[in-house]
């Protein structure tokens, strides 16, 4: 049998052996040399992950339960005590870049343990403090640990499975999401019973505990430890590792981040907007009977919301694995888009409101597992967490552009043009997707593949078996 | 050290990158223009 040995000089240490594979005429290979983990270990890896993003889930979403407490105990207006989760936002959205850096240098471990401990030491002090200022001290430091957890763990779940990766970043991310319908019912229960403070100190300290319990068992791939790059024509995935300084002097990546923006800005326009949109609509606190369940129109759709916001992140990363990233963009932005454009036109009806809320919601919320799997598909696994957390921050730019909604409803005394721009956004994201998007990786691919062949070289050696 | 170097100046220059939006965004509360989103 004639054998061809093909050498390759991988710069892709997470995730490609450096190795000299025989390439036959016949189905199979030789086995690299550094043996793969198991798939049960990779899963493993995934739930641990998941696990610490559960826990953190309630510094954020949890966070509703205390405001009113917190008002009556201090008399502080709300709109001040809310300024705390704001900042908790921003230092979780913002940091997560710079906590990635050191993920990629240090490993997840580190990073998580210390986490995990702002985590704890942020509520700690929110249950002592006395002042606004306090407060917004304890929700920062619990924002940046937040931050430091969401963004590894997202990063951690894109080098384990390069062969699934809209998938575990998808789950990943729905921890986060959905993570706090949990422990919904033991807070409110604690808060009632022993008092906000108590429940800051118990619940900040003892998730804080178990998120460094989980990151004692979190550890980075190592070369050879993961399968390979995917064989899927859909799925465009680059054996070059970008550093953070390349990615963003790439002009495919500010294109992703400008889709992220359009698509983030354009549900958030919206989705932080839905109470005001029913209180002018007039259907607030309308019954809507749903599934045998009963419950005020803005709390059923919030309730719904939640649900479907955290169920779209791995189903939409599930479908990006089969049919590529772009195309499944398309397919989700294109519904968001509809599904804003039908609660446009039908939401004045309580469960017209409710439903179209949810596929916003459902349509939305898998752009946290489809940028994550884009940018590390085209820039490599080595520098994921980084360049992922890089990308993330579009999230935080987005936000910055919802007040334009606030200034439109205001200027106009409607929400039509709000609903219009934030379609037409979705829509714009939706055509970028596969008309430049796609094309584009595809070329960056390509040309980084050229580039390795010049670079390299590619030894043939002519063999016998 | 050309490495260490390297990798310092891209942390620094994250940093940046990130203090600009953190700034920004402060400004923004500052202004009254952030919106307090409870809902993602």
């Amino acid at each position: 049998m004639q054998v061809f040995r093909i050498k390759i000089y991988s710069d892709f240490p997470n995730i490609g052996p450096l190795r000299e594979e025989p390439m036959t005429d016949a189905v199979h290979g030789a086995a690299p040399q550094v043996t793969r983990v198991s798939d049960a270990y990779r899963w493993m890896q995934l739930a641990v992950g998941v696990g610490a993003m559960v826990m953190i889930a309630n510094y954020q979403y949890g966070w509703t339960f205390f405001v009113s407490d917190i008002q009556k105990k201090f008399g502080w207006d709300r709109a001040s005590i809310q300024w705390a989760f704001t900042l908790f936002v921003l230092f979780e959205t913002w940091l997560v870049p710079i906590e990635g850096w050191f993920v990629d240098k240090y490993g997840p471990r580190l990073v998580v343990l210390i986490g995990g401990v702002l985590c704890a030491v942020g509520w700690a002090i929110d249950s002592y403090t006395t002042s606004l200022s306090g407060l917004y001290f304890g929700m920062i430091i619990a924002g940046i640990g937040a931050g430091a957890v969401y963004g590894t763990c997202v990063g951690n779940a894109l080098k384990w499975f390069p062969d699934k990766r809209g998938l575990a970043a998808g789950l990943t991310a729905a921890g986060f999401g959905a993570g706090s319908a949990l422990t919904v019912a033991p807070i409110q229960a604690m808060i009632e019973g022993s008092g906000f403070q108590t429940t800051f100190l118990y619940f900040g300290v003892g998730q804080g505990i178990i998120v460094v319990i989980l990151s004692l068992f979190l550890v980075a791939p190592k070369a050879g430890q993961v399968p390979g790059i995917v064989q899927n024509a859909a799925i465009f995935q680059s054996r070059r590792n970008y550093e953070p300084m390349e990615v963003i002097r790439q002009p495919v990546f500010w294109l992703m981040y400008l889709m992220f923006v359009l698509v983030g800005a354009g549900g958030l326009m919206i989705t932080a907007n839905l109470k005001p949109i029913a209180g002018d609509w007039k259907i607030e606190a309308i019954p809507v009977t749903l599934l045998g369940m009963t419950m005020a129109t803005v709390t059923f759709a919030a309730t719904i919301d939640r649900i479907l916001n955290g169920l779209t992140r791995p189903f939409f990363g599930w479908v990006s694995d089969r049919i590529g990233r772009e195309n499944t963009m398309f397919i989700a932005f294109g519904a968001e888009a509809i599904g804003i454009f039908a609660l446009y036109l039908w939401g004045h009806e309580p469960v017209w409101f409710v439903l179209l809320s949810g596929v916003v919601f459902f349509a939305w919320g898998e752009i946290y597992s489809l940028f994550p799997s884009t940018c590390t598909d085209t820039f490599g696994a080595k520098f994921a967490t980084t360049n992922a957390g890089l990308l993330y921050t579009a999230k935080g730019t987005a936000s910055l552009l919802v007040p334009l909604a606030n200034y439109l409803q205001q200027s106009s005394g409607g929400w039509d043009s709000v609903f219009l721009i934030a379609a037409g956004a979705n829509i714009a994201a939706s055509l970028l997707a596969v008309l430049v998007l796609k094309p584009w990786r595809r070329s960056v691919r390509d040309a980084d593949a050229l580039r390795d062949r010049r670079k390299t070289g590619v030894e043939f050696r002519l063999g016998s078996a | 050290m050309c490495e260490d170097e390297s990798e310092q100046g891209s942390l620094q220059a994250i940093a940046i990158f990130c203090g600009i939006g953190l700034l920004l965004s402060l400004w923004a509360i500052k202004l009254d223009r952030y919106p307090a989103v409870e809902w993602f």
